[in-house]
């Protein structure tokens, strides 16, 4: 065994005797030199960042987090009817062309989101109408143009302000509003213009043409002036209600449109 | 907090003067001061502290008696550990981080050899053990003249004995990783070290009288 380590060049007095020879320690002054050399030299860009960067890696956590927290409170609740977003728009299209004559809340959602596929086509039969209607009833009546304000405020007020607005606008703006409501969906020129376009187009039209009707004087719907024979029956029951001056003024009206209307027949 | 620190370097260095360390098979993991190195690298400067403090003496020990003269043991150490913090970058784990130190330590100690010649002609360690001119051989004892014989028969060595003898006791290195920092085959680190080993045991053994 002993000659083995020898061969191996150990010798456990030589290394004992070593040991107790080689005591020498690094001078202090060479140590702080030494240390001194390696922090000056080892300090990367990133050992000096990270003083800061850990606290700021903290506080950038917690206020995203928190940012994160308030956004998720002030979120509103879902509401279980906003589920009718989903119906095809061909089956709103189809309801809002049975309610026509009725009013629906502007603040439905599914209408709004499906009013710029039916919008067009309901404007078009309604432009038709009116410019018929007008035909018949003479320049006093006013055509109606699309407001911006339609969406937000409800209907009844929409169809006054509606009404009271379209007064002024020139017959130009007529030809105009047609060509827009006639021509594509990707033609037309900008979600605020679409949203000019009314929310139930045919519901908020029906009830500005018996507001416009009343306001102007003209007591019957424009439906009922289509014929002598409607029309006077209208004015009959304008007088027979009591309502004496809409009566007149719509039989003025009457008289001016159907002047070779029979006189016996008119005071019946 | 030095004591600490000195206490640690010692325990460390008695590890590495083990031979259970010494001819232990290459382990599979990253050896601690390797890991140190690399925190170094990272910017960790008290890593660093940490390695410099277990291997600063033994490192300094090993120059010290290559070059013979404190001075130029000084500089060379220095020089050493420059390096190291200079090419901490480059730093990979592939070897025991001792024999990277040790083989720079080689180098440094071949290059001023190159450079200069003073190493050859100082004996200041031999003169600095003859620091007791008053006192009679007589009344050292046993022990302090085994001493004094095996430093004047390590300063007698040839450098090749000598520096194997130095990285197998100072830094704790066996024949492979010595054959490594000394650039030669591990046949002819064996040869060095028996012989080197031959000669100071005989040193030591040599009788009084014929001091």
């Amino acid at each position: 065994m002993s000659n083995e380590r020898k061969n191996r060049g150990e010798d456990p007095l030589v290394a004992e005797t070593y040991k107790a020879l080689a005591q020498e320690r690094v001078p202090d002054h060479l140590n702080k030199r030494m240390l001194r050399l390696a922090a000056r030299e080892g300090r990367t860009p990133y050992s000096r960042a990270r003083a800061w960067m850990r606290p700021a890696a903290w506080a950038a956590t917690v206020g995203l987090s928190l940012a994160i927290v308030l956004e998720l409170t002030r979120l509103p609740q879902i509401e279980p009817d906003s589920a009718n977003i989903a119906v095809p728009r061909q089956e709103l299209a189809d309801k809002d062309d049975g309610v026509a004559g009725q009013t629906r809340p502007a603040t439905e959602s599914a209408d709004r989101v499906t009013m710029d596929t039916f919008a067009p086509k309901d404007m078009a039969v309604l432009r038709e109408a009116e410019s018929r209607a007008r035909a018949q009833a003479g320049p006093n009546v006013a055509p109606i143009a699309p407001r911006a304000d339609i969406d937000s405020a409800p209907d009844e007020s929409v169809a006054v302000t509606r009404v009271s607005a379209d007064e002024d606008l020139p017959a130009s703006s007529v030809a105009a509003e047609r060509d827009t409501a006639e021509r594509p969906s990707t033609e037309r020129p900008s979600a605020e213009g679409r949203l000019a376009e009314p929310i139930s187009a045919a519901a908020s039209f029906a009830v500005a043409d018996k507001k416009k009707a009343l306001e102007s004087g003209f007591a019957c719907p424009i439906k009922l002036r289509e014929s002598a024979e409607s029309w006077m029956a209208c004015i009959r029951e304008l007088r027979e209600s009591g309502r004496e001056e809409l009566a007149d003024s719509e039989y003025d009206e009457f008289r001016r449109i159907f002047p070779n209307f029979p006189e016996t027949e008119a005071h019946k | 907090m030095a004591a600490s620190a000195e206490s640690v370097a010692r325990s460390t260095t008695a590890l590495c003067r083990g031979t259970t360390l010494a001819y232990a098979p290459a382990m599979g993991h990253i050896p601690e001061d390797s890991a140190l190195m690399l925190r170094y690298k990272d910017g960790d400067i008290a890593a660093f502290e940490t390695l410099y403090r277990r291997h600063n003496d033994p490192l300094y020990r090993y120059l010290l008696r290559l070059c013979r003269h404190r001075d130029t043991a000084e500089d060379i150490f220095q020089d050493v550990w420059g390096k190291i913090v200079k090419s901490r970058a480059s730093y990979r784990p592939t070897a025991k981080f001792t024999t990277f130190l040790y083989r720079v330590a080689h180098n440094c100690f071949i290059d001023h050899v190159r450079r200069n010649k003073r190493h050859s002609n100082s004996t200041e360690l031999d003169a600095e053990f003859h620091s007791h001119p008053g006192e009679q051989p007589e009344a050292l004892t046993e022990r302090s003249l085994a001493k004094e014989r095996l430093s004047r028969a390590l300063l007698d060595l040839p450098d090749e004995q000598r520096d194997t003898f130095l990285l197998h006791e100072e830094a704790g290195l066996n024949l492979d990783q010595i054959a490594a920092v000394t650039g030669s085959n591990r046949e002819t680190a064996k040869s060095r070290l028996r012989y080197a080993v031959k000669k100071l045991r005989a040193a030591i053994d040599e009788p009084p009288e014929r001091q």
